[in-house]
């Protein structure tokens, strides 16, 4: 056990504090729409000028090719600079690309992973349908070879930034007569084809972050379909081991800032008793160093997970365990912050726009997106306690 | 940066699981609650060298760091290891760090076993004391001192922990030696390790459990009211032993702010320790409410754990007040 860095670790995160210090875009994010999607791209682009996409991604990809570590340092500074929320660029640069790494042919990757670390493409998540969420495996949205097409008819939803994406990487049943997880295949549709319908839905947060896609006799090329016809369950379990065992690199910090925050918006309000500030109040001081020591923790695990990695692990049952872990800790936070708040916390205040309220509400998507709380716990009972199914 | 342990540090791990299994374990645990003695324990464990741990080898002790201290004592909380060890090794740091030479000295000889002391409203207790107690090692916010306890050695009492021999006392007898915040943070390192091996002995064996014992024609591990609680109390072991070895390194290579990790590291354990050991009488059952069972022997050991300084409030101040180690 050692937690001192290499030397030439060291030089990166200084190098990269460096870089970002001066590279940060000062304007805040859009959080909705072209604008948003243009300054998502934009900041890709800058961090690929920059020489710092793709940390971990090989180097024939336009990655840089370096151990783990120093992808984790280059998020841990990230976060520290305050640099933009990684938004639309997300589903491709944290796990549908890892997954084309991992699964898909010399040509896949040539042909997109360059181009998602130059904010070129933009990709959203098709997994989730009206009745296969936590049932993944029950996907009805039925997928027919036809020569080198697959014909596509269904509905996809709860796909993140469907309306502003250029691609879709979907979870298709191309065999309706296999076994449930059998007759499944990963396919990497444009968003572009004829057939295919998006429709944004608002959320309780007032966003328009989630999108329903239909699709209507789509024709995809065979060549799209990543890790083989009929294969794509276990490229599925890839692509969702890498969406919840990667995206703590920027959490952490995150969460230890918006903890920050919360303590400051205790010392300037005043207490329930009228002495002194909330802060001062035992029991909100308490569930404060209860929350810290929780936030602190997830440094540990993710390094715990890191050294893992080093030693040659894939992403396994652990990533559901700081997921959880994670989605809980932020609502817990928000709902402090809102009992603190009182009566102030009845304006709705956009978490786009920092507002507690608002972020209270986003904050009930957390146990929600990427597996619920309750898939995660399965996942922790069954393959990682080995209980019974 | 690394934070696995490395293939000597599993060796010490076993060797300490080993012997924990050997000289204590709940069935030990249960003769002792039961008015049976500890038997040679403190003899074995000086001859292994237990009580110097991390004293340096030229003073008699193994030279190890507080990475290992964090692994032993983690296995002595998963073999409820009698306090009487962590009493005796804090005495041993307190004794080398004041430079107390012949109290070091008879300390490491297996000569001067150690009771920890915890203040109540009208005295002190002393945890895991007995009539052979010949120290008594007192921890105030960052001061440790350890006392002469023949002269003080009190009333009997019975502890919440059963099999936590305890006494009443009013004062303390001579101080023998003082040490400050470090020797006082290694205290707390090696309690909150003994937190997180009785949560994760505790998380075994409910889950054991959850695998044989059939309900309704299935394990009851299958339902997801049991195997929901076993992963909530998976997900906290998973921290607080994250932060346990984030916490043991950044003492170990004494960096800024280590302190402060122990703290968080403490309020991580606790919980754990909470949750699972409560986890593990429910999955159990009525056969986890029985006197004959192991799991209240848990129980009774996390809460009295949890009580040893720093707690409470003090603990929350503390942590509100300080600051991370910046890396």
């Amino acid at each position: 056990m050692d937690l001192r860095f290499e030397p030439e670790d060291v030089e990166f995160r200084e190098a990269a504090r460096t870089w970002l210090a001066a590279n940060v875009p000062s304007e805040r994010r859009p959080e909705d729409g072209k604008a948003m999607r243009d300054f998502d791209n934009a900041w890709q682009r800058t961090q690929f000028d920059g020489g710092w996409a793709g940390v971990s991604w090989p180097t024939q990809y336009g990655g840089l090719g370096l151990p783990i570590v120093r992808q984790l340092i280059w998020y841990e500074e990230y976060a520290r600079a305050g640099a933009p929320y990684t938004g639309s660029t997300f589903p491709a640069v944290f796990y549908g690309g890892p997954t084309l790494a991992l699964r898909g042919t010399d040509e896949q990757r040539s042909r997109h992973l360059p181009r998602i670390l130059r904010g070129e493409e933009i990709w959203s998540q098709g997994f989730s349908e009206p009745s296969a969420g936590s049932d993944l495996a029950s996907v009805r949205t039925r997928a027919r070879v036809d020569g080198d097409h697959l014909v596509v008819s269904g509905q996809k939803v709860w796909s993140s930034y469907a309306d502003i994406a250029d691609f879709h990487f979907c979870l298709f049943r191309t065999n309706p007569d296999a076994p449930k997880r059998e007759g499944l295949s990963w396919v990497l549709v444009p968003l572009d084809t004829p057939g295919i319908e998006v429709r944004r839905i608002k959320t309780l947060a007032r966003n328009h972050h989630f999108c329903e896609v239909f699709y209507d006799n789509v024709r995809v090329p065979l060549d799209n379909v990543v890790g083989g016809v009929d294969n794509g369950w276990t490229v599925a379990m890839n692509t969702l081991g890498f969406e919840r065992g990667s995206a703590f690199l920027t959490e952490q910090l995150e969460l230890s800032m918006t903890l920050d925050e919360l303590i400051a918006l205790c010392r300037a309000r005043p207490s329930r008793s009228g002495h002194g500030s909330a802060f001062d109040d035992e029991s909100v001081a308490a569930e404060l160093a209860e929350l810290r020591a929780s936030v602190t923790a997830l440094r540990a695990m993710s390094y715990r997970t890191v050294s893992k990695s080093a030693h040659g692990e894939l992403p396994g049952p652990e990533g559901s365990i700081i997921r959880l872990y994670f989605a809980e800790l932020r609502q817990q936070l928000a709902t402090l912050a809102m009992r603190v708040l009182d009566t102030d916390g009845l304006e709705f205040t956009p978490y786009w726009e920092s507002g507690w309220s608002g972020q209270w509400l986003w904050d009930f998507a957390r146990t929600v997106g990427a597996g619920t709380s309750e898939i995660q716990r399965n996942i922790i009972g069954d393959r990682f306690l080995g209980l019974p199914r | 940066m690394d934070l696995l342990l490395d293939d000597e540090q599993q060796d010490i791990r076993k060797l300490a699981a080993d012997f924990f299994l050997q000289n204590a374990g709940p069935a030990r645990a249960h003769d002792v609650a039961e008015g049976g003695s500890l038997g040679p324990l403190i003899r074995s464990g000086a001859e292994l060298g237990w009580f110097g741990l991390t004293v340096a080898e030229e003073r008699g002790g193994l030279g190890l760091s507080p990475k290992e201290l964090a692994i032993v004592f983690r296995e002595a909380g998963r073999g409820l290891g009698p306090l009487r060890l962590l009493a005796t090794t804090i005495a041993a740091i307190t004794a080398e760090a004041a430079g107390a030479d012949e109290l070091l000295e008879s300390i490491l000889a297996g000569e001067a076993p150690a009771a920890l002391s915890a203040a109540t409203s009208t005295g002190h207790l002393l945890v895991d004391a007995d009539d052979d107690t010949a120290l008594v090692v007192h921890v105030d916010g960052a001061t440790v001192t350890v006392y002469s306890g023949d002269e003080s050695r009190g009333k009997h009492t019975d502890l919440i922990d059963p099999a936590t021999p305890g006494r009443r006392v009013e004062c303390f007898g001579e101080p023998l030696a003082r040490a400050g915040a470090d020797v006082a943070g290694a205290a707390a390192l090696a309690i909150a390790a003994l937190q997180v091996g009785i949560a994760s002995a505790c998380l075994d064996t409910a889950v054991s459990y959850a695998k044989e014992r059939v309900a309704f024609g299935k394990p009851i591990g299958s339902f997801q009211a049991i195997k929901h609680r076993l992963a909530d109390v998976a997900v906290m072991l998973e921290a607080a032993d994250s932060q346990l070895f984030f916490a043991a390194t950044a003492c170990a290579q004494d960096l800024d702010g280590w302190h402060w990790e122990v703290d968080v590291t403490r309020v991580l354990s606790r919980r754990v320790a909470t949750a699972a050991t409560a986890a593990a009488i429910q999955v159990h059952g009525a056969m986890g409410i029985t006197w004959e069972h192991d799991a209240h022997l848990f129980l009774e050991r996390a809460h009295l754990l949890d009580h040893l300084s720093p707690h409470g409030t003090e603990l929350a101040r503390r942590i509100l007040d300080g600051s991370a180690v910046a890396l």
